[in-house]
């Protein structure tokens, strides 16, 4: 399956799947929730779970 | 009469009125971002039931109705296919229906422009700030769809080089009144988009349709060749010329189908993205958010009262029935004694066809993987015997004619996958690697080889007896269909 991480918006903590490629941009990348539509930098959010190696984990 | 929408829908009516349902303005506003209409749906469906369906009164993000109704769902089952393609709903099959498509698919028509004042899309024209994403009835059709909301439809881009038009569907997640990012998946569309940006381009006129004929909708889901001008192939499976009309943002230098029901022009950018996702597309799966190009709007026009075309995917026909209609078109040019082809489920074909030497079926099924790029990766062929819309006498071909300890069965290793694809593996981000196994099934009866014929009653006394000679259609009728 794609490459994804399940990521938990820090703001209404919506849980939802994220592509890689996303993930790669950095850890200061900002997300966009798509239950709140809140902008949020990535380390700002809880990653709950990956199909790939994290290679920064928080 | 031009086919439109209307035309269409005038003709559901008529021949297959139980194809279609309204819910009235006087039922009350329903949130189609709210997923309030795909709710109504996905009851019905529950109930068996799938109708073309049209919902008059809709709350549109800005907070107005949308000033006309939306519609989901044209192709919603194969007697509304028959109607599209002006046969008789109560009677044609789906093998004479994939017939009548191939045959149209192969006969491209010319379009004809016409003047603006007969152009029914420039009844009402919004510029400026008028042109607001937020104005449109956009829609979710599942919890975790991202919001604001979701426009799925038709684009139309211009090659730079060729001039071709290029016709293909996308999902945009708008982000607000003047900007959303379109899934675009890595074929003619970014072909197009690869051509402006090494012209030195920042962006890409697109011009989005919402509601039209089916058969415009459909011929814009088949991935024709790159020298195919897909107005002109448009065109063919309507039987007639599209009547286009110049855009209001590049005039004749792009034109846009003058019998749409809402054309939103602008543009792609080229190197600007933003989040699209997730989103259940075919597949009924989340697919996960990505990263994908951002359009802006300049102009929307529209009839007056205008039924903004949504789209129920993984619900619908209108993928099943494109890929039955693209694969066989390419099969038939090398394969011409191909009968029929269904999609049976995402990434799976059945070919009804009847080899003469051994072998000769596999090599068919190979073509067929080859012929739909990364849409095709399970294919079963089953002999003339066997209806190939029908499941369960295609498991029974499976069940009763191979033998999996023969290369009867063949699995295929690394096939590119498609995006969407929840069982690819690697990066389907379309910049890196990302590959999935398929299947040929070979389950036709073994040439030059006895095999048993199946049962049935002789075919004088088929001919011979009238079922209404011994049974009234009345009660007939009232045998539900169906084992369940």
């Amino acid at each position: 399956m794609a490459q994804e991480f399940y990521i938990v918006c820090p703001k209404c903590k919506h849980k939802y799947n994220v592509h890689k490629m996303i993930y790669d941009r950095g850890q200061n990348f900002l997300m966009y929730c798509p239950n709140c539509m809140h902008r949020y930098p990535r380390k700002d959010g809880k990653i709950e779970s990956s199909n790939f190696a994290l290679s920064d984990r928080q | 009469m031009a086919k439109d929408l209307r035309y269409f829908l005038n003709n559901v009516r008529r021949d297959y009125p139980q194809g279609m349902i309204t819910v009235g303005e006087e039922k009350g506003m329903l949130k189609a971002h709210e997923c309030e209409c795909t709710a109504l749906l996905l009851k019905l469906g529950k109930m068996n039931k799938w109708p073309t369906a049209i919902f008059e009164n809709v709350l549109t993000p800005s907070g107005e109705k949308w000033p006309g109704k939306i519609i989901f769902s044209e192709l919603s089952s194969w007697p509304n296919v028959a109607v599209m393609l002006d046969l008789d709903p109560q009677k044609a099959t789906v093998q004479e229906m994939a017939e009548v498509l191939h045959k149209r698919g192969q006969k491209p028509i010319p379009w004809s422009v016409i003047e603006k004042g007969d152009a029914p899309v420039k009844e009402v024209i919004w510029k400026g700030d008028k042109a607001d994403h937020f104005r449109l009835p956009l829609y979710r059709k599942d919890s975790g769809d991202a919001r604001p909301g979701w426009l799925s439809g038709l684009a139309v881009a211009k090659s730079l080089g060729t001039g071709r038009y290029n016709c293909s569907w996308h999902r945009h997640l708008v982000h607000s009144s003047k900007k959303s990012a379109a899934r675009v998946n890595p074929r003619h569309l970014q072909e197009i988009m690869n051509e402006y940006k090494q012209a030195g381009y920042e962006e890409i006129p697109v011009a989005w349709i919402y509601g039209h004929h089916p058969a415009f909708l459909l011929a814009a889901a088949i991935q024709v060749g790159w020298d195919v001008d897909e107005y002109e192939f448009a065109g063919g499976f309507l039987g007639e010329p599209l009547r286009v009309v110049p855009s209001e943002t590049l005039g004749e230098e792009f034109l846009v189908p003058a019998d749409a029901e809402v054309v939103v022009e602008g543009f792609l950018h080229l190197t600007e993205k933003d989040m699209n996702g997730p989103w259940t597309d075919i597949m009924l799966y989340y697919s996960p958010q990505t990263l994908e190009p951002v359009f802006r709007p300049t102009v929307m026009t529209m009839r007056t009262s205008p039924i903004f075309s949504e789209s129920w995917i993984g619900y619908d026909l209108l993928p099943q029935v494109s890929e039955m209609a693209h694969i066989s078109l390419a099969l038939r040019q090398r394969y011409p004694r191909v009968k029929a082809v269904n999609s049976l489920a995402p990434y799976t074909i059945v070919i009804q066809f009847k080899p003469n030497a051994p072998g000769e079926a596999t090599r068919l099924a190979a073509y067929a993987l080859g012929s739909f790029g990364d849409l095709c990766k399970n294919v079963i062929v089953v002999d003339e015997d066997i209806d190939p819309f029908d499941p369960s006498m295609v498991f029974y071909s499976i069940a009763t004619r191979v033998d999996t300890n023969s290369n009867r069965l063949q699995i295929i290793k690394d096939l590119n996958a498609n995006r969407q694809d929840p069982s690819g593996q690697g990066d389907p981000s379309g910049q890196g690697d990302f590959s999935v196994g398929g299947l040929i099934i070979d389950s036709t009866k073994p040439v030059n080889r006895p095999f048993p014929e199946m049962g049935s009653p002789p075919d004088e006394v088929m001919e011979k007896l009238k079922i209404q000679d011994f049974m009234s259609m009345e009660d007939i009728g009232r045998i539900p269909s169906g084992r369940k």
